[in-house]
């Protein structure tokens, strides 16, 4: 196979190279003169970014050459960005920063809200690259159940961020303190195992009060993540159980700014609801980069993820280690719905909410097959603990032997699986 | 005394401990002397404990004292002891069980009864999995603890633990092979564990009453002091060692001079609760440092008026005004400054504290590690008390001169009458900043000497301003730059940012353009790495961090190279309460979390250990020419050559292993594998690095004996008597050394040719520690750079060496 001729991409001040990559191509991008962030981390001169699978948005606040290498299947360069507000808003963030530094306070709490494909993780990856940059310790908490860009879709988590966001991993792929190439960061992740808030609030809500306890307490200690602040991503919920998850967000995380990423109707309710003295609420523009990612890409993303999970990336490779269990030595739960009895079922009086938290046991089985499961960190089954209990990491189950009652499975690092309960969610993955 | 500071002998592993985790100092220094939160007591404790794969009595040493320090959470502390030794692997458990033995005899406390709860099934589980030498030291171990000095448990508990180990013994004796000695690797075995196991069969044999620590001899008018002074001594031991494994250590030098005025003022007066308190937190501080970059501090442009050096000579001896951190009024310091520290004094005045952050917060802002520039020089509040040592009362030589006789200040007699002189120069800077933090009055004496009547001489009149030849280290008056470069470097940041005008929180604001805003992300004049884009805000210490960044780049792209050798995974998530309280530098850099330690069945030796033994491996395979030998043998004197061979020949100096004679292609030309020359001995080069270690440790004690043993003449054949009884029964390979080494370094007239060379080595030896260190740099975040730190000012100062050898043979 020959290589592609690289192709030049001159960009004057302020422009965009907005570029599409499949996933099963990849694209080398270097900076040649002048200066470009992506997503807010500045590239280095003359340093190839490989990239496979990716939208990206390639910006310059100077000017810029640019050399591709490699297909891409979208490529253009706009000239219209709300990058100027959105810098704006990083800069107002980090004097708010300074002064919480001066006076010994918290730091600004973000929350980002908007409807799906509007660029939301797009801007939080920004603003904590931003903060990084100037030496801030950011805490970014991912509500976001449908993506999991720290760990898995189905998770909600709290990542404190140290070292720059790698350009080509994103945050995404590291979440380990195994030595990768990218940065390590050490997320703390409840497992929720569905893909929208919907699916079941109570439980949702459960873990998003669960998640700020424990993100409240390390603020407590960590002076440099509390002036630093937290940036919060949220799902695309924005109907009234939406505006009850986002309410319940303010006030559990105390939220102080509120962003509100390309819908003015939410706008004008944030406003309305939320705005008083303490919480600001902004609006900023989406950027004409962001394009709705349908199903297929979003499926696509979420299997590069879980492949990532395991493998890494081809930068950092990742060696995942296979072990078989014997059905008796774990215990694999579920949560609600699958397990629901039939409301006529019910004994009479019982509340149909109090099975939305109920913990039910699977008999393994041939079901199991390719699906990925979490491991909790809990030692004992005690509801509703083991809920709210956060994660050790995931385990993908790649051979049944039901015959045998045993189970093979891959499981990230060597060495036994440490801990035996595990959530079963509708996350499945069909290893290559 | 001595032995017990001799088996304390802290080193190397603590600092670079220190240096990684950020907070995790905290712990191991216990710098938190108030409410120690257990949690966080725990992780700290737990993160050090992780590190105990191996025999290694510095690492014993230090948990041992931090166990000390943190009494008030002796249940969290012993409780992490016992789970570590459950879980850890079998081939780990001894050092664990030299840890709980450590802490038992020489913390004690709280500690004997915690243990006492669980020791039986404790011992036995942990004797029952361990291989046959390893069981050897266990019951060795448990031997000395029926006749301890003190009782360390009843006797029907050590009756029950004997009973069980006779029962395993005969047991055993049917099915005489022990099933699970496991294969240890071949080299570390040798080097790690023969200085430390003989030594800890020294240590715990059964002639274990010669090790005892005696009290003190110092006449202790409060026994609550007596800890403390036990943490003087250990750190003094500390610097001791520090100064004789680096000649050019002043920092060092006059460290141990303070803290011998410490010393005597500790022992001389009844401290309260809370001013030994406040030396504890100093001292604390002070095991830290490693000689630090001599860097004079930039300011920004305009942030500060320029002051040559904030500490003017004339200060010194002049009144003492509460000296003040020069602060620019243009500083934007925090308005409302936090930090007074509650526990101070009253005697101080709050303006003398020179930083906010060395007094208050437990995490202070993430300072780079190791650019930190704390050249020991922290002001110690030290309690205006009496002080017998008239700190100085001669002229100072100026520092590149080399000293001819220093009168190294070690141990003075506790109540030695004569005040004794100190080297002033190094102790000066020191000494400045004693003072600035109002503790040592206008002449340099402590602040208020009501209570003793000792130096006469500084009485009244104060002595003629000092010459301070302020050379690079002392310039800056180091007490002050770490903290406000921080605060400076913050400030030009911030004030970038803060200069732009308040941006208002409201969609309009947001949308104006402001160009300046890309000026504060892309800073002029750009410090940037060609790495990655990583762009250094502007600020004092831009260097530093980008030099951290750059050692940030150098372990990823190592580990990249090491990902053909050792495959890499992702590991398990850490539980809540652990990622509350851990920070990120101790989770993803300094070390793997214990969290993991159960996953670690697979590969048990831990990743510090593994990249050790690559590097020593790899080292195995350097070959050093004949020519190179020779020159180092013989230096430059040609008519020495003749016997060099003889000398090759006779094999290593140490082991009398031969050294393996190879052809280098390359250089055409006979070359020995692994060989060193060390102090005119041809050795092998392993032995030499590994022995390297116990050969400081005997320097330090001999410099210790001998400074105890004043009367006595310190003349070379003296010197073994004056060792410490315990010491006598080190390894023949120390006694090597001890006779060998030590003779030469005590005896002045080898002193001269002496010097050179062994700086030289000194120079090679730290490029190999830059090598190991850079190896077990894959978990540890920051040594890189200290290290090279480290380096630089060795070799700034190398000049000025005012060398071990005329300080230990000061006397003769």
């Amino acid at each position: 196979m020959t290589l592609p001729e690289p192709k030049e991409w001159l960009l004057d001040e302020e422009n965009e190279l907005r570029i599409e990559i499949d996933f099963d191509t990849k694209v080398k991008l270097r900076l040649v003169t002048g200066t470009a962030e992506v997503f807010g981390t500045e590239l280095g001169q003359n340093v190839d970014y490989e990239f496979s699978g990716r939208k990206i948005a390639v910006f310059t606040w100077h000017g810029c050459k640019i050399l591709i290498t490699g297909t891409c299947s979208v490529e253009y360069i706009a000239n219209e960005t709300p990058m100027l507000s959105y810098l704006n808003t990083h800069i107002a963030l980090e004097q708010r920063r300074v002064l919480a530094t001066q006076n010994n306070k918290a730091g600004p709490r973000v929350m980002i809200v908007g409807p799906n494909d509007v660029g939301k993780t797009s801007l939080s990856k920004m603003l904590l690259s931003y903060a990084l940059r100037q030496s801030r310790q950011p805490i970014y908490v991912d509500l976001d159940c449908s993506e999991g860009s720290i760990t898995m879709p189905g998770c909600l988590t709290a990542t404190p961020l140290t070292e720059m966001i790698d350009v080509e991993e994103g945050f995404g792929s590291s979440a380990t303190s195994a030595p990768t190439a990218g940065s390590a960061v050490m997320p703390l992740a409840y497992y929720y195992g569905f893909p929208s808030p919907k699916d079941n609030t109570k439980l949702y809500s459960l873990l998003l009060a669960r998640l700020a306890q424990s993100v409240n307490r390390r603020l407590e200690e960590d002076e440099a993540a509390r002036t630093s602040g937290i940036v919060i991503d949220t799902n695309g919920l924005i109907d009234a159980t939406g505006y009850e998850i986002i309410a319940q967000c303010i006030k559990a995380f105390s939220i102080d700014v509120i962003i509100v990423l390309g819908h003015e109707r939410l706008y004008a309710d944030m406003t309305r609801l939320h705005q008083k003295s303490g919480v600001a609420v902004i609006k900023l523009a989406k950027s004409g980069g962001v394009v709705e990612r349908d199903n297929a890409f979003r499926r696509q993303t979420q299997n590069q993820k879980i492949r990532e999970y395991f493998y890494g990336t081809s930068k950092s490779e990742l060696a995942p280690y296979s072990t078989m269990i014997n059905y008796h030595d774990i215990e694999i739960l579920q949560v609600g719905e699958g397990s629901l009895a039939p409301s006529s079922a019910l004994p009479i009086g019982e509340d149909r909410k109090v099975s939305e938290t109920h913990v039910v046991s699977v008999e393994p089985s041939e079901n199991l097959l390719h699906s990925v499961l979490a491991v909790s960190n809990a030692d004992k089954r005690v509801e509703p603990d083991i809920l709210e209990t956060n994660l050790a990491g995931f385990i993908y189950v790649s051979e049944i032997h039901d015959s045998r009652k045993k189970l093979t499975v891959l499981s990230p690092c060597p060495g036994r699986i440490p801990k035996k309960f595990w959530w079963l969610g509708s996350l499945k993955w069909a290893e290559d | 005394m001595y032995q017990q500071q001799y088996q304390h002998q802290p080193a190397q592993q603590r600092q670079q401990q220190q240096h990684g985790g950020g907070g995790a100092g905290a712990g191991g220094g216990g710098q938190n002397r108030e409410p120690v939160d257990p949690f966080q007591a725990r992780q700290l404790y737990r993160n050090e404990l992780a590190t105990l794969t191996f025999n290694s009595k510095p690492i014993i040493t230090s948990l041992t004292i931090s166990a000390g320090e943190n009494a008030s959470v002796s249940k969290v502390i012993v409780q992490t002891i016992e789970e570590r030794l459950r879980t850890a692997p079998a081939n780990q458990k001894l050092p664990t069980l030299y840890l709980i033995d450590s802490i038992l005899k020489n913390v004690g406390g709280p500690y004997l009864n915690l243990f006492a709860r669980t020791i039986v099934t404790l011992f036995l589980d942990a004797y029952a999995v361990v291989d046959t030498s390893a069981k050897a030291s266990f019951e060795k171990v448990l031997g000395t603890w029926p006749n301890w000095t003190s009782q360390l448990f009843p006797k029907e508990l050590i009756s029950k633990i004997e009973q069980g180990v006779r029962s395993m013994r005969q047991q055993k004796q049917g099915s005489h092979q022990p099933s699970s000695s496991h294969g240890k690797p071949h080299h570390p075995d040798r080097s790690r564990e023969d200085p430390y196991s003989q030594n800890a069969n020294n240590m715990h044999g059964s002639n274990g009453s010669q090790n005892r620590p005696t009290p003190p001899p110092a006449p202790v008018e409060s026994s609550g002091d007596n800890g403390l002074l036990k943490d003087i001594q250990l750190l003094m031991l500390q610097k001791q060692h520090a100064m004789i494994m680096n000649p050019a250590d002043q920092a060092s030098a006059k460290q141990v001079g303070i803290l011998q005025q410490l010393e005597s003022l500790v022992k001389t007066t009844q401290l309260t609760p809370e001013s030994s308190n406040i030396i504890r937190q100093q001292l604390a501080q002070l095991w830290t440092p490693a000689p630090a970059p001599p860097v004079l501090p930039v300011f920004p442009q305009g942030g500060m008026p320029t002051v040559s050096s904030p500490m003017p000579p004339n200060m010194i001896p002049g009144s003492m005004p509460p000296l003040q951190p020069p602060q620019p009024p243009t500083m934007p310091l925090p308005p409302n400054m936090p930090f007074p520290p509650p526990h101070f004094p009253p005697q101080f005045q709050p303006g003398s504290i020179p930083n906010p952050h060395m007094m208050g917060a437990p995490l202070p802002m993430p300072i780079p590690p190791a650019g930190i520039p704390m050249p020991g020089g922290l002001p110690m509040p030290i309690p205006p008390r009496s002080m017998p040592i008239p700190p100085r009362s001669m002229p100072i030589p100026p520092r590149s001169m080399p000293m001819p006789m220093p009168p190294m200040p070690i141990p003075s007699m506790p109540n030695a009458p004569t005040p004794p002189t100190l080297p002033g120069a190094p102790a000066a800077n020191l000494f400045a900043s004693l003072m600035q933090s109002g503790l040592l009055g206008p002449n340099g004496a402590l602040a208020n000497l009501n209570r003793n009547p000792q130096p006469p001489m500084m009485g009244g009149t104060p002595p003629p301003p000092m010459p301070i030849p302020l050379p690079l280290v002392s310039a800056p008056g180091p007490a002050l730059a770490p903290p406000t470069l921080d605060r400076a470097d913050q400030s030009e940041q911030d004030r970038s940012v803060m200069s732009l005008g308040m941006i208002e929180l409201s969609s309009q604001d947001i949308q104006r353009r402001r160009p300046a805003a890309i000026q504060v992300m892309y800073g002029t004049p750009p410090l940037q790495c060609n790495q990655c884009g990583y762009r250094c805000p502007k600020s004092a210490d831009a260097q530093k961090k980008m030099d951290s960044h750059l050692d940030w780049h150098f372990r990823q792209n190592r580990r990249m190279k090491d990902k053909a050798k050792k495959s890499h995974s992702r590991s398990w998530l850490v539980g809540e309460e652990d990622w509350i309280h851990s920070r990120e530098g101790d989770l993803s850099q300094s070390q793997q979390p214990v969290f993991f330690d159960f996953a670690s069945g697979v590969n048990k030796t831990s990743k510090d250990e593994q990249a050790l033994q690559e590097e020593i491996a790899a080292m195995k395979e350097r070959i050093v020419s004949e020519a190179t030998l020779a020159q180092g043998l013989c230096g430059n004197d040609p008519g020495a050559t003749a016997n060099v061979s003889t000398l090759i020949a006779k094999g290593c100096s140490i082991c009398k292993e031969k050294f393996i004679k190879v052809w280098n292609e390359a250089e055409e030309e006979w070359s020995y594998k692994n060989a060193v020359v060390v102090d005119k001995m041809v050795r092998i080069e392993l032995d030499y690095l590994v022995r390297s270690t116990a050969r400081q440790a005997a320097a330090a004690a001999a410099a210790v004996a001998t400074a105890a043993a004043e009367s006595m003449s310190a003349s070379s054949s003296a010197l073994p008597s004056t060792l410490p009884t315990g010491f006598e029964l080190t390894t023949t390979a120390q006694m090597d050394i001890k006779d060998e080494d030590m003779k030469e370094d005590i005896n002045p007239e080898l002193k001269v040719e002496g010097d050179q060379q062994s700086q030289a080595l000194g120079q090679d030896t730290k490029d190999h520690v830059m090598t190991l260190a850079a190896a077990a740099g894959t978990t540890d975040s920051d040594l890189p750079t200290s290290l090279k730190r480290k380096l630089e000012i060795d070799n700034v100062e190398e000049s000025e060496s005012a060398s071990k050898k005329s300080i230990l043979s000061r006397d003769s």
